[in-house]
């Protein structure tokens, strides 16, 4: 069995690197993919023949293209991650990372940024990513502060607490669209960034959220075990020794940071941190352990593969993110759940 | 089968009523055919002319009628004196129909992104409804002609459009034959990675053809659309115009962009800012000016 689910992982991440060079070596400039192998190794000073490839082909890949397939391996693999703690914890199959407010938090933070007619770049990253890391981890922080009564906070208080925030914040945010002009705000701006588009454009913005969503994907893991006490109840799970009010809010804290490194790289995209958890769920069952890690790489493939649809599909224009991970998602999990023998196990 | 026979001959009566009531015209009305092909009936001149449109408002104001406005969209700021007129909402979120009934209008300017919608309700009020909707620069001289018409003021039109027709005849002789270099132009790049340009059939695009320039943005999907930051440095544009300046966008900021430093615009440092974006985006008499602005930033040694 051990055997079984390492192998799993493996064929995963081949499967995720794959994914990634192909993604590389596709564009208005086409690289093949042993021409990025050569460039990757010359750049790691091990292989020296420079010959083989222009120099437009190489800023193209090292400055545009692979900050931007890596940022969608972050977010892919941030918002799989989330959507399994999230489902895991409030053991609600709709739950995904922006059930408790991530979301409108962030539609907030980034449309008040968005005001501001300023355009600038802190160590690659603007206002708006910014504002939208911030804001996804602030109404998330007030959801938990409403919910929390005489130390603990109870499951269904927080879904209540995390609707009605986001309900509010969402209607801020419909205030500030309908005075637009006045204001100088840029509907178009605002338009992408709640259809979702991976808007990692620096390598800074890799090299600062790479560290974070990875140590919160492993912390993720190390609560694997007790997700799956959690499956049994609250109660249950207090049973069998579980700090149960402490472990929520560690659990809640690692799913929301998540998914507030994954809005501010790439706006609200929907469906991945939904659909993927119960694909996983599907595919190898319910058990959290080996379903954390699968979901993550999984999760990133995916992304990796609808950033790149996204990019040449209509080029030289662009596609919503968020309008083909629904596209292609949808069809292929309908697939899944009414091919899969397997009983359903949440 | 009586009863089948009574209410023939009432559709008999009605139709026969309609016909006759369509084809005798009050003897004072004229008519006009507006931008999107409509028909529009007016009896006599109007005196009170209510504009849905800053670039409307500007038409109107530069053919000397300020004095018959008596209501314009709310985003309408020039002339100065536009912005004491009542203003009836505007294009995005809402116009307010009882604010322009109760000023008793008899005309009313739209312009093409006013939702068709305003334009059968306000008509079904009895307010006559002109569209504009100008493609480029010859399009906003021909509106300017036809607005003269509609208002009696042809003398007016006749010399404003002949002043426009005359600076774009010098523009147009001066960049006779050159080539044309590629322009970049964007309208929102705060999100570098895949800048909002300008495409076809947009004003902007008519503009750049106009200044003697090639808009690069022209293979795309719709008028305003996200160019992928690939795609841009593949174009290559020899010109970039900032027309997000007013976002804080600046020649700066677009030098940093990474991969950008290839591309012969930011080599040459041809990247302009437009600091005043109502002189090229909005289609009124001043956009001669936006369109000279142009081609000196696409052709700085054919116009000093």
């Amino acid at each position: 069995m051990r055997k079984y689910k390492r192998a799993i992982i493996f064929g995963l991440a081949i499967l995720l690197l794959a994914v990634v060079l192909l993604s590389a070596s596709i564009g208005p400039v086409k690289i093949p993919i042993p021409v990025i192998m050569k460039m990757l190794l010359h750049n790691f000073g091990i292989y020296t023949n420079t010959s083989g490839w222009q120099a437009a082909q190489e800023s193209i890949l090292f400055q545009v293209r692979l900050p931007r397939v890596l940022g969608a391996v972050l977010v892919g693999a941030a918002l799989s991650t989330a959507g399994v703690l999230f489902q895991g914890l409030l053991r609600n199959p709709m739950a995904d990372p922006y059930i408790i407010g991530t979301a409108s938090g962030a539609a907030f933070g980034a449309t008040l940024a968005m005001l501001l007619p300023l355009s600038l770049v802190f160590y690659g990253f603007g206002l708006v990513p910014i504002a939208a890391f911030l804001g996804a981890l602030g109404s998330v922080l007030l959801v938990y502060r409403l919910a929390r009564f005489g130390g603990k906070a109870p499951i269904v208080s927080m879904l209540l607490a995390g609707f009605v925030i986001s309900s509010f914040l969402v209607a801020i945010v419909m205030l500030l669209l309908t005075m637009s002009d006045r204001l100088g705000l840029r509907i178009q701006q605002v338009f992408s960034f709640l259809m979702g588009g991976i808007s990692v454009t620096y390598w800074q913005q890799v090299v600062v959220l790479a560290p974070l969503v990875v140590l919160g994907i492993i912390a993720a893991m190390f609560f694997a075990g007790h997700l799956n006490a959690f499956s049994i109840g609250e109660e249950g799970a207090a049973y069998l020794g579980i700090d149960v009010e402490r472990e929520k809010m560690i659990i809640l804290g690692i799913g929301s940071l998540l998914t507030a490194c994954a809005v501010s790289m790439g706006g609200l995209i929907g469906f991945v941190g939904l659909i993927i958890p119960h694909a996983m769920r599907l595919l190898l069952g319910p058990d959290h352990r080996l379903l954390l890690p699968a979901s993550a790489l999984a999760g990133a493939s995916f992304l990796v593969i609808a950033d790149l649809l996204a990019r040449t599909l209509l080029s030289p224009a662009e596609i919503p993110i968020g309008v083909l991970t629904a596209l292609i998602g949808a069809p292929f999990f309908l697939y899944l759940l009414r091919r899969s023998r397997r009983e359903y196990a949440f | 089968m009586k009863l089948l026979r009574f209410f023939t001959a009432i559709l008999v009566v009605c139709m026969v009523g309609l016909t006759a009531c369509s084809n005798t015209p009050t003897p004072t009305a004229t008519t006009f055919t507006d931008d999107i092909g409509r028909t529009v009936q007016l009896n006599g001149t109007p005196q009170r002319i209510v504009s849905l449109s800053p670039s409307n408002t500007e038409i109107l104001f530069a053919l000397g009628l300020g004095a018959e406005v008596v209501g314009t969209d709310d985003y309408s700021d020039y002339p100065a004196e536009a912005k004491t007129i009542t203003h009836v909402g505007s294009a995005f979120p809402s116009f307010n129909i009882e604010t322009i009934v109760s000023l008793k209008p008899d005309l009313a300017v739209a312009f093409g992104y006013t939702l068709p919608d305003y334009v059968t309700k306000l008509q079904s009020l009895g307010i006559p409804v002109v569209v504009l909707a100008p493609k480029d620069v010859n399009g906003v001289i021909n509106d300017i002609t036809l607005i003269g018409k509609i208002t009696g003021a042809t003398s007016e039109a006749k010399t404003l459009t002949t002043s426009m027709q005359n600076s774009l005849n010098t523009v147009e002789s001066t960049i006779k034959g050159v080539t044309h270099p590629r322009v970049l132009w964007e309208f929102d790049g705060t999100d570098p990675g895949n800048p909002w340009v300008a495409g076809p059939g947009s004003f902007n695009d008519a503009l750049i053809t106009l200044a003697g320039g090639q808009d690069v943005g022209a293979g795309g999907p719709t008028s305003s659309w996200q160019m992928n930051s690939e795609e841009v440095i593949n174009a290559d544009p020899q010109i970039i115009i900032l027309d997000d300046y007013q976002y804080g966008v600046t020649t700066e900021s677009v030098q940093q962009r990474p991969g950008w430093s290839t591309i012969i615009a930011v080599e040459n440092g041809a990247i302009y800012p437009i600091t005043d974006s109502n002189l090229t985006d909005r289609p009124g008499p001043r956009v001669i000016d936006g369109l000279e602005l142009l081609a000196q930033m696409i052709h700085p040694e054919l116009f000093k």
